[in-house]
């Protein structure tokens, strides 16, 4: 694209109109007046008030937060991996998450003093530390990819264990939880989620230059005089920080972190994490968004349904116009 | 005489065990030198250990009259550009792109690019005679073209020293002979000193200044075409044999 920033402006007034549409519009019909009432003098209308302010705000939020903090940890995990499969939970997050969950729901871990909450991001942090702390002591980005999946597949065989020797009922909770949903986060929760997005994305920004060099291979960022070990650790920790977030208050979504990077390699056409960064935070809010709306299925179905042929429309349009759409 | 760019002192290079005796020569402004040996010599072991990705086994590098471990890794960058073998070649690159990265050294901490960057990066593809295929993507472009695209990006970052580790690999004469000759006029143009391993050793007794040879059996020696060859360094290559009788 050869003005990015026109690009960039354009899909922040989407995220902008698709915010506002989520407000204005739900499955319960409220009037433009009433909901614009309860935005401006809360409490005036006690029920439109009820429901914008504890649904249909923090769906807002939630769907903002969560689409941009998938967006951006799978385009740095894609680009440290040098792999257009990667996604935010190849390091093992939703693996741990899930395990987390597990403990609480199906093996009653904490006797309900544990909260889903505390009990996802104890289980994504553990394993993100521990694949952190792997990358220490191995050279090649490609060792920690796999560490980060053996991890996952070790997590997933726990968790069906679990399922396995656990009764219907609390099988059945726990199945939900894992098809996502953008309708969990209270207004409370909101500036939590939103200082842990924050500050991953302070994570990552500190990494870009590193980020621009790294497709090259590690000894040429080295070459160019780009510490590889610490900036790997920063950005990885901060792509991880936003994968948690995501799932802790939104449960492991799928498919969005995926294909939000290459929506944006399709219409920006660019490599430069300057460019990319704040694109995959704007159209993984989009995308969100644009899921939060179908309120009947399941989150998850909701994202690939709707995902796949976009994505796929995108590889194959740029594919049309010059060789090579996807970046490898 | 010359400024000495790079110079190394007695300097052995290996990972358990040195790969050839302690090596003492320098590179001067102004000269192209071009390093040939067997596979599994140590070129690319050399190159990377001048490059300061590898530590040196015995001996001192002197990188523009300062030690290269008192540089910081940026500091270095900015004096010393290298391309090393099969680097591999991202897709969806457009090759100015690639090329601004050769700028990552001077750029501030979140990769902000000045008019500075640009001018040198529209500068560095017009001295590699690559200005016409500049928007084109990276892996659209033919060997011939790639290793100017390059050399472009070493160049990009007006280091010094170019250390490049066997660019003409993949070409066939005529881009050979093409690539030799711009980095010849470009060693003269720019006051810069430029190491390059090869296999083409009738092309590097050609255009090079000096020639590094390595022999394989853990000697080397520097010297002028005539030197190298009568002390025997070029036995190897069988030069000027023929074995159809």
């Amino acid at each position: 694209m050869r003005h990015p920033a026109l690009g960039l402006v354009v899909l922040f007034i989407l995220v902008l109109l698709f915010s506002g549409g989520t407000l204005f519009w739900g499955p319960t019909d409220l009037s433009f007046q009433r909901v614009w009432n309860a935005l401006l003098f809360p409490g005036s209308d006690l029920s439109a008030t009820q429901i914008l302010w504890e649904l249909r705000m923090p769906r807002v939020f939630a769907s903002l937060l969560a689409g941009a903090s998938l967006g951006l940890s799978g385009l740095v995990l894609q680009s440290v991996f040098r792999n257009p499969l990667a996604g935010p939970f190849v390091l093992g997050v939703s693996s741990g998450a899930s395990l987390g969950v597990a403990l609480v729901l199906l093996a009653g871990f904490g006797a309900g003093s544990l909260g889903i909450l505390s009990a996802a991001a104890m289980g994504a942090f553990g394993v993100v530390f521990l694949v952190l702390f792997c990358s220490k002591f191995l050279e090649h980005s490609v060792s920690l990819l796999i560490v980060g999946l053996m991890l996952g597949y070790l997590m997933d065989a726990l968790v069906s264990l679990l399922m396995y020797f656990s009764d219907a009922e609390s099988l059945r909770g726990f199945v939900t939880w894992g098809m996502g949903s953008f309708s969990r986060l209270t207004l409370l929760e909101t500036p939590r989620f939103a200082g842990i997005f924050f500050v991953g994305l302070a994570l990552i920004l500190l990494g870009i230059r590193y980020l621009n060099v790294v497709r090259l291979g590690d000894a040429f960022a080295e070459s160019l005089g780009i510490a590889v070990r610490p900036y790997r650790l920063i950005v990885l920790a901060g792509a991880s920080l936003l994968a948690t977030g995501a799932t802790v208050y939104c449960g492991p979504i799928s498919f969005l972190g995926l294909a939000v990077p290459h929506l944006a390699y399709g219409i920006f056409r660019s490599s430069n994490h300057r460019v990319l960064i704040p694109a995959c935070a704007l159209l993984g809010a989009l995308l969100a968004l644009l899921a939060g709306w179908i309120t009947e299925i399941p989150l998850n179905a909701v994202t690939s349904l709707l995902g796949v042929p976009v994505v796929l429309w995108v590889l194959l349009a740029s594919r049309h116009r010059r060789s090579g759409g996807v970046r490898g | 005489m010359a400024e000495e760019l790079l110079t190394a002192d007695s300097l052995g290079v290996g990972f358990h065990q040195p790969l050839f005796a302690p090596l003492d020569f320098s590179l001067l402004a102004g000269e192209l030198v071009c390093l040939v040996g067997p596979n599994g010599a140590g070129k690319s072991t050399l190159f990377r250990t001048l490059a300061g990705l590898i530590s040196p086994m015995s001996g001192s590098i002197t990188l523009c009259e300062k030690s290269l471990e008192d540089y910081s890794a940026r500091e270095r960058a900015k004096l010393l550009a290298s391309v090393f073998t099969a680097e591999s070649i991202p897709s969806g690159m457009t090759v100015e792109e690639f090329v601004a990265l050769g700028r990552i050294p001077f750029t501030s901490f979140f990769d902000h690019r000045t008019r500075d960057d640009y001018a040198a990066v529209a500068m560095a593809l017009r001295d590699a005679d690559a200005e016409s295929f500049a928007s084109r993507e990276l892996c659209a472009l033919s060997d011939g073209e790639r290793s100017r695209v390059f050399l472009a990006r070493a160049l990009a970052g007006h280091a010094r020293v170019l250390l490049l580790d066997e660019p003409t690999a993949f070409l066939d004469v005529p881009h050979t002979l093409a690539l030799f000759r711009l980095l010849l006029r470009v060693v003269k143009e720019q006051n810069i000193a430029v190491f390059l391993s090869t296999h083409n050793i009738d092309y590097a007794l050609r255009f090079a200044h000096r020639i590094l040879a390595l022999d394989g059996n853990g000697n080397a020696c520097i010297g002028p075409m005539n030197e190298v060859v009568n002390n025997g360094f070029l036995t190897w290559a069988e030069i000027g044999i023929n074995e159809k009788e």
